[in-house]
């Protein structure tokens, strides 16, 4: 054991940068966002108004994007959580000593970045990518299949880009189950079926509850997949923020924006704390 | 005793406003072997890592061979600790483990092999030194642990429940290992342990605590034969000692005990609970004996056990092997000095003190 | 084998193939010989390899971007490892809340904080300069390193520095002794997680990078959102990606890496 007064000072530096370089910012992004900036002027006027608040709320062209993005983000997290349950289920309980190997392939996307994998699915779902190239010479379609600049391949993306953070909360949670549970289930009498609604998917609920967060939350805050992706054509909530700060350089109105964005992420966040507290066996 | 080497006077310590030790004193003479003796929580390990240097006391000073030694830090305390869990360093071979406290002495490499080398024959493990912990078994990686705290020739050698990880066939070995280590290489030693049939077979002095405080210290002859107090009673002996409330004198009359004149004394008294250990108990007849309802026979091997109730406590007798009881009332003749505790503190009543209070 | 254990281990090929399909396309259009990749390519050449080895201004990219992710990994390493070792062996009172702060970036969204950055950094005029590139990116490197540092050292026995204590050796060399050596694959682990963390990110950087401190990513990334990407960046792309992929494979078989983040 440490003294505490050792502990404080090893823990200090991570804590100031954390703390000030971090989470500050977040607190003056609330200030900002009630500043504005009057048209043709580089001055900021720093009187408070809620003037952004209501351009965002009434412009169909915000609200559109809003819709759209939480329709995205819940389509993902959707296709994550189908195609993360029986990968996980197969790695926990079927890959034996290729375990490792495969749980690399399922970091791919995590730790090659956001763009590196964007640029190769830009190359496989393109009108001369991978994917139409193989149609075309097969004879199974003559026209290019129209992904890039489209909401189906701004989803192949974002669920490429995480579904990791689906399968790693599972893997983990299924790592946990007892491996006698589902014997025990089947003695008496479940079928697999069951096994799974009754056995494994209620156990596994508290994993699934995280990634489902994890990923919602990434793609909605996600611009760089859907900008690249949907080749500018498709705005989401997030694209618009980049757009503004980088773009336009509104900086008072992409911090409204960004605020809205925190606004969403903190209800998902108490409605996924809420369903947990419900789950059974939520003190464990 | 003489001038004692080890001497730890007075030390509180608490942990965020919870006492766990409360001004413990305690004499340790120049090559004795101490058990600190206690359930767990009454502070003993506390103690021991006071004693390590690491943990630093509230109040009070530790005095090694005459020297306070309360805020010298661990590394330069020289008193050997054998960890619980051993803490062996899992990327160090054997020799480099027990060589690890001569690196930091600076000694040269031959004087280090040498001494590795001894305290691995002293332990018994002479040849294994290029093997890693992990290639070790449980009483082995013990034997490394304690080679590494006698290597650095420590003023005092200290040991964590050195046999609660090891099962039971290797226990009673270990036990009897450590004495003749001590014998041999005569370091002052103190164990803790919470397992008092281990504290009375190896120690020479048992220092029994309860709640940060010592109970009573002495021989393991001292501790087991006079209980300072009715926990130090119930703590001691396999089984221990019963407590026993004294009925009041209606209660005895009714279930027809005629109790010897002590016990009338202690009874007309009040408040007196008797400290009664099954070996010291035998079954008798007549009205002066203990009239008590046999519940079961537990044969143990080399004796039996009677479990018995009386005024409704349950109290054991220690029978022959061959002894058959017949039941379910029997009588049970107490000893002549029962051990008489007052119920409501636990101190010792004196018998002398009853007859005088007798006479108003 | 039994028919749904067959099409069990379609399904779980399908969604490996998926996952790795973006990676080895990129890898394979790299190998394009044409100026615009498509399939099935009219020919395969190594050419765009070599024009990036030479390509001067790339390699300024790919420099700026090495530095910055070792000099914010060699902040971020340290910071963690001295907060780990804070919080698992000092007995604080307010360990969760202080974890809860460490570890909050990882929840919270980058995006939006960078917004928040991109204007605090104008108005200190550190925009685009190398000292505020490599603090945003040791800071969103710096809950990566805690949490895999905790794990790592919720699973060394503090005794063992004890024990070096008890044996005579001070603190710090105590803690570099025994603590140190068994941790170092998790402080390795946390150290490949921050470089490629810092090394890949846009999110973040493209808000505040500079011209004269330019990254490689935030330089693809202008491209792909302009005329789209040349081959000698899908060149250079596929070479990180194969790099990555090495170290990865190696560091999941070596050190468990998927456990401990």
């Amino acid at each position: 054991m440490l003294a505490a007064k050792s502990a404080r000072g090893l823990v200090a530096p991570a804590v100031i940068l954390t703390a000030g370089v971090f989470l500050a910012p977040f607190l003056l992004l609330l200030a900002m966002s009630l500043w504005s900036q009057p048209p043709g002027s580089l001055m900021l006027d720093v009187t408070p108004t809620g003037e952004n608040y209501r351009r965002i709320t009434t412009d169909a062209y915000y609200m559109g994007g809003l819709a759209r993005t939480i329709w995205l983000s819940l389509a993902t997290t959707a296709i994550c959580a189908v195609l993360s349950l029986p990968l996980a289920w197969w790695i926990v309980r079927r890959a034996g000593r290729f375990r490792g190997l495969i749980l690399a392939v399922v970091l791919i996307p995590m730790v090659c970045g956001a763009l590196l994998p964007t640029l190769g699915i830009v190359n496989l779902i393109g009108p001369l990518g991978v994917l139409n190239g193989t149609l075309k010479s097969l004879g199974l379609i003559e026209r290019s299949w129209k992904l890039l600049g489209t909401q189906a391949g701004i989803l192949i993306g974002l669920v490429h880009a995480f579904l990791p953070l689906m399968v790693l909360p599972l893997v983990a949670s299924m790592d946990r189950l007892p491996r006698d549970a589902e014997g025990a289930a089947m003695s008496l009498g479940a079928r697999r079926r069951a096994v799974w609604t009754r056995i494994i998917l209620p156990l596994c609920a508290p994993g699934l509850l995280a990634g489902s967060a994890l990923v919602f939350c990434a793609t909605l805050t996600a611009f760089v997949t859907p900008l690249i992706l949907g080749q500018g054509k498709i705005p989401t909530f997030a694209t618009m923020a980049y757009q503004q700060a980088s773009l336009v350089l509104d900086w008072p109105f992409a911090s409204a924006l960004a605020v809205v964005m925190l606004a969403i992420l903190a209800a998902i966040g108490a409605l996924g704390w809420a369903v947990r507290q419900a789950l059974p066996g939520a003190a464990r | 005793m003489m001038s004692p080497h080890v001497l730890i006077d007075g030390i509180a310590k608490s942990y965020g406003g919870a006492p766990a030790l409360r001004g413990a004193t305690i004499e340790i003479g120049e090559g004795e072997f101490a058990a600190l003796l206690g359930p767990s929580g009454c502070g003993k390990s506390t103690l021991l890592r006071i004693l390590s240097g690491l943990l630093e006391p509230d109040r009070g000073r530790i005095l090694l061979g005459g020297e306070d030694i309360t805020r010298l830090p661990a590394w330069d305390r020289d008193i050997g600790l054998v960890f619980q869990n051993y803490a062996l360093f899992p990327h160090m071979t054997v020799a480099q483990n027990v060589g690890f406290g001569l690196e930091m002495r600076r000694l040269s490499r031959g004087e280090t092999r040498t001494r590795v080398v001894d305290a691995l024959a002293a332990v018994g493990l002479a040849g294994l030194d290029r093997r890693r912990p992990s290639e070790l078994s449980g009483g082995q990686q013990q034997r490394v642990a304690i080679a590494r705290a006698i290597a650095i020739r420590p003023r005092l050698l200290l040991l964590d429940e050195p046999l609660s990880n090891l099962d039971a066939v290797l226990r009673s070995s270990v036990r009897s290992e450590l004495r003749e280590l001590h014998d041999r290489t005569g370091i002052t030693t103190v164990m803790v342990t919470h397992d008092q049939s281990e504290a009375l077979s190896i120690a020479d002095r048992v220092i029994l605590m309860k709640d940060g405080s010592v109970v009573q210290a002495g021989t393991p002859k001292e501790i087991y034969g006079r209980p300072a107090t009715a926990f130090a009673a119930s703590f001691v002996g396999n089984p221990p000692a019963a407590l026993f409330p004294l009925p009041s004198a209606a209660a005895a009359g009714a279930a027809g005990w005629q109790p010897p004149p002590l016990l009338r004394d202690a009874i007309r008294r009040g408040g007196v609970t008797m400290a009664l250990r099954p070996e010291d108990l035998v079954l008798g007849a007549g009205p002066a004996c203990l009239p008590a309802k046999l519940r079961r026979i537990e044969f143990q091997g080399a004796d039996q056990l009677a479990l018995a109730e009386a005024f409704g406590q349950p109290l054991a007798v220690r029978l022959g092997r061959g002894e058959t009881v017949a039941g379910p009332q029997i009588r049970i003749a107490l000893p002549e000095r029962p051990l008489l505790y007052d119920t409501a503190t636990g101190d010792p009543v004196a018998i002398e003190q009853l007859a005088e209070e007798e006479q108003p | 084998m039994k028919l749904s254990a067959v099409l069990w281990a379609l399904l779980t090929g399908a969604v490996l193939l998926f996952l790795l399909a973006p990676v080895a396309v990129l890898i394979f259009s790299a190998f394009d010989d044409g100026k615009f990749f498509r399939f099935p390519p009219r020919g395969l050449s190594l050419r765009w390899f070599g024009a990036a080895l030479e390509s001067p201004e790339y390699r300024s990219a790919l420099i700026n971007s090495t530095i910055i992710a070792c000099v914010s990994t060699a902040i971020s390493v340290t910071a963690g490892l001295m907060a780990a070792t804070g919080l698992s062996r000092g007995g604080l009172k307010s360990r969760a809340l202080v974890e809860l702060l460490l570890l909050a970036p990882l929840t919270l969204p980058l995006v939006v904080w960078a917004i928040a950055l991109l204007q605090i950094y104008a108005r200190l005029g550190i925009s685009g300069t190398f000292g505020g590139l490599v603090l945003a990116h040791a800071v969103i490197t710096l809950p990566l390193s805690v949490r895999i540092l905790l794990a790592t050292l919720a699973g060394i026995d503090p005794q063992m520095e004890e024990a070096a204590r008890s044996l005579g050796a001070r603190p710090l060399r105590a803690f570099l002794r025994t603590t140190f050596p068994l941790a170092l694959p998790g402080v390795l682990t946390a150290a490949v997680f921050s470089f490629l963390v810092s090394f890949n990110d846009v999110v973040v950087t493209t808000f505040i990078a500079g011209a004269r401190w330019m990254t490689f990513p935030v330089r693809m990334y202008s491209q792909l959102r302009g005329q789209g990407v040349d081959p000698i960046t899908l060149a250079i792309g596929a070479m990180i990606v194969a790099l990555i992929l090495a170290a990865v494979i190696a560091g999941e078989l070596k050190f468990k890496w998927s456990r401990r983040l």
